[in-house]
Parts: structure tokens; C-alpha cells; sequence
């Protein structure tokens, strides 16, 4: 892509929410609901939504196990979330550069 | 989207990266344990010495320590288990692993080879605390975990001048006043913030 194309933004990752998201996991190896929670400042059920979105593109992938007894739910991005974050990256800089 | 979003959002990202990877979740149980630990091998040290029973005091050390280590690694499994591991958390774990080997080396290796004199272990043990203190507090942005370094510092100083069998109590008190009372703030802190986040 030798100039920038809008339609080539990466929609999933577009939004505010979902950006903190991917921002948040890509400087973590996996994190809890809870804590992404708390970091994006969001509800747990908005929180929901926008990771299944992360989820059903493939961008982010989850764990459920019991530690103590308790459920515990953590997300780490895929290679394919790493992948689209860095295209997305570039797209902003190439949009700044320009 | 114009530039200018465009460079919001960047700035958006650096602020959430910089944010994450500051971040740490710490229950200082780490620092409680060994503060009690230390404090207890001083305090016999310091007892079995003044009530003239003598025996080779680095045995009880050699039962300490591995304890302390023990637990130090449990403790980190378990946080590790319960929080994501993030730059700033990773580095102060670096940053005591460290210092407790360096410890260790000195505490056992530099005795038993006769390089380090027993009485010399305290104010070196002090001086790399209050380097370990140091970083911690600059890494969680803590100025007051910074400032025991001070503390640390100062106490190891004064233990290299003093040679007799209250050094064992001066570092008793340092145990308890710059790490087993900061390990019960930061406890404390911790347990809130689980609370309100619940």
C-alpha cells in the first residue's frame, strides 16, 4: 500500500473500547477480565461485548480455569491480533506522516 | 479519519502501553515473610549470644533462608496465577531476585570461604536492600519505597562501625521498621484495591 486508503482500517480494532483493549494486551502475556476491566474503564457487560467482537475476529483468544476454586477468565491476543494491531499501527503513522 | 485522529489515537495507544506496563499488583506478603524471618534469626542470634550458648549460628540461617526462598517462589506463582505480568512487575521481580541471590552468596559462600566476616554480612545485606528499595519505589512510581532506601543506606553504614552483638538488634529493628511494616502498608493498599474492585 503505497498510500493511505481509509477503507483499509482495520474496523474491528477501530473503537475506542477495543483499541484500549488491544493496546492493553499487547504489553501483557495474557491479563484477567477484572484488570482489563478496571484499565479500560469500562462495565463488565460493555467489556463483554467488545472482547467476543476481538474473539470472533480471531484477534484475541481466551482462557477459563478455576484457581482457587474460583472462575477465572484471562485474554491474550493471537498472532493474528498481534498482526492486525501492528497493520493497524503503520495505517496511523502513515496518516500522521502524511 | 484526518490526521488528527489519527494522532490522537496514537497518543492513545502509547498511553495505554506506558500505563499497562507501569502497572503492578503487589501483595507484599514477600516482604512480611522475610522481615519476620530475618528478625527471628537476629533475635536468636542476638539471644543465643548474650546467654553464652554457643554453636555455629550460620545453621540457623541455613534454615531460614531456603524457607524464605521457598515461599518468595510460591508467592510469586501465586500472583503470577492471579494478575498479567507486566514490564514494571517483571523488573522488580529481576530487581529482588538479585538482590536476594547476591544475598545468599554473600551470606553463606562469603563466610564459609572467610572472604566475608560474619559481622560484615548485616551492613552489606543493608546496602543491597536499599539498592533493591530504590529501584522498586522508582519502577512503581512510589516515592515513598524510594525513600527507605535511605533508611537502608544509612542503617548499613552505621552497621559497618558497629562490631558487637547489637548489630544484631539494629538490623532487627531495620527489618521491622523498612520492611516488615512496608510489606503490611502495602498489604493493606492491596486488599483495598481488591475490595473495590470486586
Amino acid at each position: 500500500m503505497s498510500e493511505f486508503d481509509y477503507q483499509q482500517i482495520d474496523d474491528i480494532i477501530h473503537s475506542r473500547i477495543r483499541l484500549a483493549i488491544m493496546a492493553l494486551l499487547i504489553s501483557v502475556e495474557e491479563a484477567e477480565f477484572n484488570f482489563i476491566r478496571d484499565k479500560v474503564n469500562t462495565t463488565d457487560g460493555n467489556l463483554s461485548v467488545h472482547i467476543r467482537k476481538l474473539e470472533e475476529a480471531g484477534y484475541v483468544s481466551v482462557k477459563k480455569e478455576f484457581i482457587d476454586r474460583k472462575p477465572r477468565t484471562s485474554y491474550a491476543l493471537t498472532k493474528n491480533g498481534k498482526k492486525a494491531f501492528e497493520i493497524y499501527l503503520n495505517q496511523l503513522e502513515k496518516l500522521v506522516r502524511k | 479519519m484526518d490526521e488528527k485522529r489519527a494522532l490522537e489515537e496514537l497518543q492513545f495507544i502509547r498511553k495505554v502501553i506506558d500505563e499497562t506496563r507501569r502497572s503492578v499488583i503487589y501483595n507484599g506478603k514477600d516482604y512480611i515473610f522475610w522481615g519476620i524471618l530475618v528478625i527471628i534469626g537476629m533475635m536468636s542470634t542476638y539471644l543465643f549470644v548474650i546467654n553464652e550458648i554457643y554453636f555455629r549460628y550460620g545453621y540457623i540461617w541455613l534454615v531460614l533462608i531456603p524457607i524464605g526462598w521457598a515461599y518468595s517462589l510460591y508467592n510469586g506463582k501465586k500472583q503470577k496465577e492471579r494478575f498479567p505480568s507486566t514490564f514494571a512487575g517483571k523488573l522488580i521481580g529481576y530487581v529482588w531476585g538479585m538482590a536476594g541471590i547476591a544475598m545468599t552468596i554473600i551470606g553463606f559462600v562469603g563466610t564459609a570461604s572467610g572472604a566475608v566476616s560474619p559481622m560484615g554480612i548485616s551492613p552489606i545485606a543493608c546496602i543491597i536492600m536499599g539498592g533493591a528499595y530504590f529501584l522498586t519505589g522508582k519502577l512503581c512510581e512510589a516515592k515513598w519505597m524510594s525513600n527507605l532506601s535511605y533508611g537502608w543506606w544509612i542503617g548499613g553504614t552505621a552497621l559497618l562501625f558497629v562490631k558487637t552483638v547489637e548489630s544484631f538488634l539494629i538490623m532487627s529493628l531495620l527489618m521491622l521498621f523498612l520492611q516488615t511494616i512496608p510489606g503490611i502498608i502495602i498489604y493493606r493498599k492491596y486488599k483495598k484495591e481488591l475490595a473495590s474492585n470486586s
